[in-house]
Order: C-alpha cells, then sequence, then structure tokens
C-alpha cells in the first residue's frame, strides 16, 4: 500500500509538483496518466526514494521514505524510465548483482532469478550480454529486476514505451498477471493502455491531479460523445450551420483549411447515432466528402473534458 | 557493498581498463628492474622500485577512477543505488575497495621481482615492505580524490582530467611551497614595513615552506622507502582518504535533494 500526500517539487524557480495526494490500496493497479512533463516521472522518483521531495510525504507499506528509508526501499520494484541496465554483463550476472544488492538470502537467490526469468519469458537469452539485446527484451529484463527481492509494490514508469504492438500486449498480459499479487502504479501517456489494465486512474497535468476516479466511471464520462472527422470541400461557415442543426449533434469544430479543403470535427451525443445524418446533409448540399472517420477520444479530450468548468 | 565491490572489481576486467593499467605498471616496472640489474654494479632495490611507479599514479589514478561515479550517472544506472535498500555509503566504500584491489594486484610484477631477487639470493628488507604501505596508503588517497571528481561530474573525461591535475598539484607541493616561500620572502624584503631583520624573514620563509609540505603526501610517505616506519604519514593518508569519500557521499546524497 502506498500513501502520498501533498508532494511539492521545485526544480529551481519551477514547480514540478504542487501538492500531489493519494493512496494505493493493496492489490490495486493505479494508472499514473499525464501529458509529457507533466510530473510523472518525477513522483515516481520520489516515491522510489530516488529524489527526494521538497516537502510531503511519502510512505511505503506503513515505512516512511525519509525516516526508514531501508524498510521502505525494500517493499519496492522500480522500473525507470530509462532501464538501469550494465550493458557489459550479462542478463544472469546483472540479475544476480541486483539479488545481492537487494539483500535476497543466498540459498532462495539461484531460484528466485530462474523463476522471475521464466515468468517475464527471458529464460533464452540469460547469458547474452545486455549490450545485445534488443529494446523489448531489455525492458523486460528491466521488470525482471524490479521483481527480485518480492517487493510487494511495483513502480513501473512507461513500461511499454519503445516497444512493437505485439510486445506492447505481452507486457500489458505481464503486468495484469502481476497485479494478483503485487500493488502497481503504472505511468502513461496513452489512453488506451491504461484503460485495458488498471482498476484506478489519477491523471496529473503540470504538476496537480485534474483526475481521480476508479477506470469505469472515468470512461463513462468519456464515452458521453463521440468525435467524428469529416474532409469535405465547402465553406466553414454554410456547413457549420447546416451541421449544427442535426439533432445530436453538440459541436462543430474547424480543424484546418488549406486551399478549398476543410478539414472538420463534428462532437455528437454517443446516444445517437448521427453518421447517417451528417452524411445526407453534407452530400444534400453539394458538397464532396473526402474523409468520412470516427476518431478516439485522446488524452487532450479528457484534458479538456475533465477541466473545462461543468455545465 | 560487497555486491558493489564485486561488480566494480569485475567490471574493471570486462573492459580494457585493468588490463592495460597492470600492463602499463607491469612495463614500468620491468624497466626499472631491468635497469638495476644490468647497471655497472646490479643492485636491486625493490623499494626503489616501488618509488619510481609512485610517480605514475597521476596517469593511472584518474583511468582507474574516472568511471567509478560518472559513467553510472551518464548511463542512468545509478537510479539502481540510490533505490535499494541500504545508504550509498556502502557503494561508496564498495567502489573504493574495487580501485585500491586494482592497485593492490597492479603490484603483481613487483612481487614477481620479489620472488627472483629471494631466488638469486638478494635480500627482500623491511624497506620493501614499507614501500609497499607508502604506495598502499598514498594510492588510496588518490583514488579517494578521483571518487570523488567523478562523482561531481557525468563526463569521464573532465573527471580524469581534473584528478589528474589534482594529483599532479600534491606531487609539485614541494616545488609550489618553494616558490610561494620564495615570493613572500622577496616580497617582505622589498617593502619592509614592520623592521623586519633578514634572519626573521628568512625563517618566515622557512615556516610557510614547511607549513605547506607538511601537506606533501609524497614526502611524507617517502620515510618508508628507507625503512623507516611511522604511523603519522598513515594516520595522514588514511584519514584525508576517509574525508574525500565522506564529500563524495554527500556529493551523491545532494543529487536527491538538488533543484536542477
Amino acid at each position: 500500500m502506498i500513501e502520498i500526500s501533498n508532494l511539492v517539487k521545485f526544480y529551481g524557480d519551477k514547480k514540478a509538483l504542487s501538492g500531489i495526494s493519494f493512496t494505493v490500496n493493496k492489490g490495486e493497479i493505479l494508472g499514473f496518466l499525464g501529458p509529457n512533463g507533466a510530473g510523472k516521472s518525477t513522483t515516481m522518483n520520489i516515491i522510489t526514494g530516488f529524489l527526494s521531495a521538497t516537502s510531503g510525504r511519502v510512505t511505503i507499506n506503513g515505512y516512511d521514505i525519509l525516516e526508514d528509508p531501508e524498510n521502505a526501499k525494500r517493499n519496492i520494484g522500480y522500473l525507470p524510465e530509462l532501464p538501469p541496465l550494465f550493458l557489459d554483463m550479462t542478463v544472469l550476472e546483472y540479475l544476480t548483482y541486483v539479488a545481492e544488492l537487494k539483500c535476497v538470502p543466498k540459498d532462495i537467490r539461484k531460484k528466485q532469478i530462474s523463476d522471475i526469468m521464466k515468468m517475464v519469458h527471458i529464460g533464452n537469452v540469460s547469458g547474452r550480454l545486455i549490450h545485445n539485446l534488443s529494446k523489448g527484451y531489455r525492458q523486460r529484463v528491466g521488470i525482471a529486476q524490479a521483481l527480485i527481492g518480492n517487493p510487494e509494490v511495483l513502480v513501473l514508469d512507461e513500461p511499454t514505451v519503445g516497444l512493437d504492438p505485439n510486445q506492447v500486449i505481452e507486457m500489458r498480459k505481464l503486468i495484469t498477471s502481476l497485479s494478483k499479487t503485487h500493488t502497481i502504479i503504472f505511468s502513461s501517456h496513452i489512453l488506451s493502455e491504461v484503460q485495458a489494465i488498471c482498476d484506478r486512474v489519477v491523471i496529473i497535468n503540470n504538476g496537480r491531479i485534474v483526475a481521480d476516479a476508479p477506470t469505469m466511471e472515468m470512461t463513462a464520462r468519456l464515452e458521453g460523445n463521440s468525435h467524428y472527422l469529416v474532409t469535405v470541400e465547402a465553406p466553414f461557415d454554410a456547413l457549420q450551420m447546416q451541421l449544427r442543426a442535426i439533432p445530436g449533434v453538440k459541436s462543430v469544430n474547424m480543424l484546418s483549411e488549406r486551399s478549398g479543403l476543410l478539414q472538420i470535427e463534428v462532437v455528437a451525443d454517443s446516444e445517437m447515432d448521427v453518421r447517417k445524418s451528417i452524411y445526407y446533409t453534407i452530400s444534400r448540399s453539394g458538397y464532396p466528402i473526402l474523409e468520412f472517420r470516427s476518431t478516439a477520444a485522446t488524452l487532450e479530450d479528457i484534458f479538456t473534458s475533465i477541466t473545462a468548468p461543468k455545465k | 557493498m560487497l555486491a558493489v565491490f564485486k561488480r566494480e572489481f569485475l567490471s574493471y576486467f570486462r573492459t580494457p581498463v585493468g588490463w592495460v593499467a597492470i600492463s602499463i605498471l607491469g612495463a614500468l616496472s620491468g624497466y626499472c628492474f631491468i635497469t638495476m640489474l644490468t647497471a655497472s654494479t646490479p643492485y636491486v632495490n625493490i623499494a626503489l622500485e616501488i618509488n619510481y611507479l609512485r610517480s605514475f599514479f597521476i596517469v593511472l589514478i584518474p583511468i582507474i577512477t574516472m568511471r567509478l561515479f560518472s559513467e553510472e550517472k551518464k548511463n542512468g544506472t545509478d537510479v539502481l543505488l540510490y533505490t535499494m535498500p541500504f545508504s550509498m555509503k556502502n557503494a561508496v566504500i564498495g567502489k573504493f575497495l574495487a580501485a585500491i584491489a586494482l592497485q593492490a594486484i597492479m603490484l603483481i610484477s613487483v612481487f614477481f621481482h620479489m620472488i627472483i631477487t629471494v631466488i638469486c639470493s638478494g635480500s627482500i628488507n623491511s624497506a620493501s615492505w614499507g614501500a609497499i604501505l607508502g604506495y598502499l596508503v598514498l594510492a588510496a588517497l588518490f583514488i579517494s580524490i578521483g571518487m570523488l571528481t567523478s562523482a561531481l561530474t557525468e563526463n569521464q573525461i573532465m573527471s580524469a582530467v581534473v584528478s589528474f591535475v589534482l594529483i599532479l598539484f600534491l606531487q609539485m607541493m614541494s616545488t609550489i611551497s618553494d616558490s610561494i616561500a620564495n615570493v613572500v620572502t622577496s616580497l617582505m624584503r622589498i617593502a619592509n614595513i614592520f623592521g623586519l631583520s633578514d634572519s626573521t624573514i628568512f625563517n618566515i620563509g622557512e615556516s610557510i615552506r614547511s607549513g605547506i609540505t607538511w601537506f606533501d603526501p609524497y614526502s611524507k610517505t617517502s620515510c618508508y622507502t628507507s625503512g623507516v616506519f611511522k604511523v603519522a604519514p598513515i594516520v595522514y593518508c588514511l584519514s584525508f582518504t576517509a574525508l574525500f569519500m565522506y564529500i563524495t557521499f554527500r556529493v551523491l546524497e545532494k543529487k536527491r535533494w538538488s533543484q536542477n
């Protein structure tokens, strides 16, 4: 269990975190979302004791990270954004080194390392130099490193960045399977990833928490609207008026206009299917439709929907 | 601590650094040994050989210490040390021990020369063992300096250059103290406001000279080469070593709190 209260971190004059508080309960997977530079990595670095907060408190299973760092750190496995790998060591040598650093008793060390290697599927590369491994394998060695010493809490900083789609799916499966026995904080800037595996989502922007809710609730909030992207050869003003008249359409925004080609975004109530109406309205006016597709809600949409004042 | 020591020590031999350092010292000591053997009156003095090797600290120590912390910082592996359930003190001590162990192993060629000397019915006197002791405490001091410069920067070359300059300064300490004393005495002679006599000015110059040379680690430990054992040089070197290691630890800890 992780309790974070009122974390503040200054970098010079810049306030990177301004009063972050949340709790991750035992056995929960918490998705930590935010755009680049929002303060995700800073928060994770503070949780794991790599950095110290300017003020605020972090406790891991009841141990304060500043007052009782050794006990607190014993309970954490950390995979930083850049996995801390020694390229001149083999996978097995590296994991043995980490096990020694984490004071894993000698008699169970070998078994624990081989179990973990099996779990993250790196047994076949155990004798290879980390330098020669692909990005996906390196990431898995990074996870293996975090799992050594069997810590209850796992802090994973963007574990799927740079992986190919198959590896991403595998990584998600791995994290889901780990959640049965671990408390996990998992950061990402990809919404669908968090929706797929997390119980709860905390969204952070500019060093502040802008939302903290169970994933289901967050998704419901988002799915109130459908988004469509339309490219059409038409004047914007006339088209906007016609489209706004369709029942269910909430707003029509211009995304770009170049040499008569107009790209617009139509936001509509997801309860009503307005696709046919949009098509007929535009074609009746004699404007050629060049592209028409629905778009998924992005992280930016959540920010706008969450931070916008409620009507 | 043991884990850090083991990793660091082995990594000297995973990279060319360890092998290169051992071979450089081997070649230098071999050259010295051969010169002594082929002199017109052959006389082997192991203490002199070690004394000769000490003057290469200025090149060897920066090579050994430059990567200790700066490489980890650059590759992002320092996160591992910071987030492990132990104090950074252990990492500092582990890395220090690895470097000093490499220094000791580098003396392997000297041990061969000692064996050859004994076989050829030469004698190894207490001065030889004393010289090895002096060599190691001096190495400890310089390694702690090199480690500190390595903790201060991400750039290995920068770290090597700074520790090179610091060791050069220590090596030239007696020359520097001479020049400082000379400048001070000549200035006092030119502008003698207090009306001091020549002998007083000379005495002031001497005290400045001896005051500065007191800090010279080379001349402090040179007594061992002549077979004289003193505790003071060991205490001197080891206490400064401890001080520099402590500063290294503080520099590393500062990173946690730094606001840059």
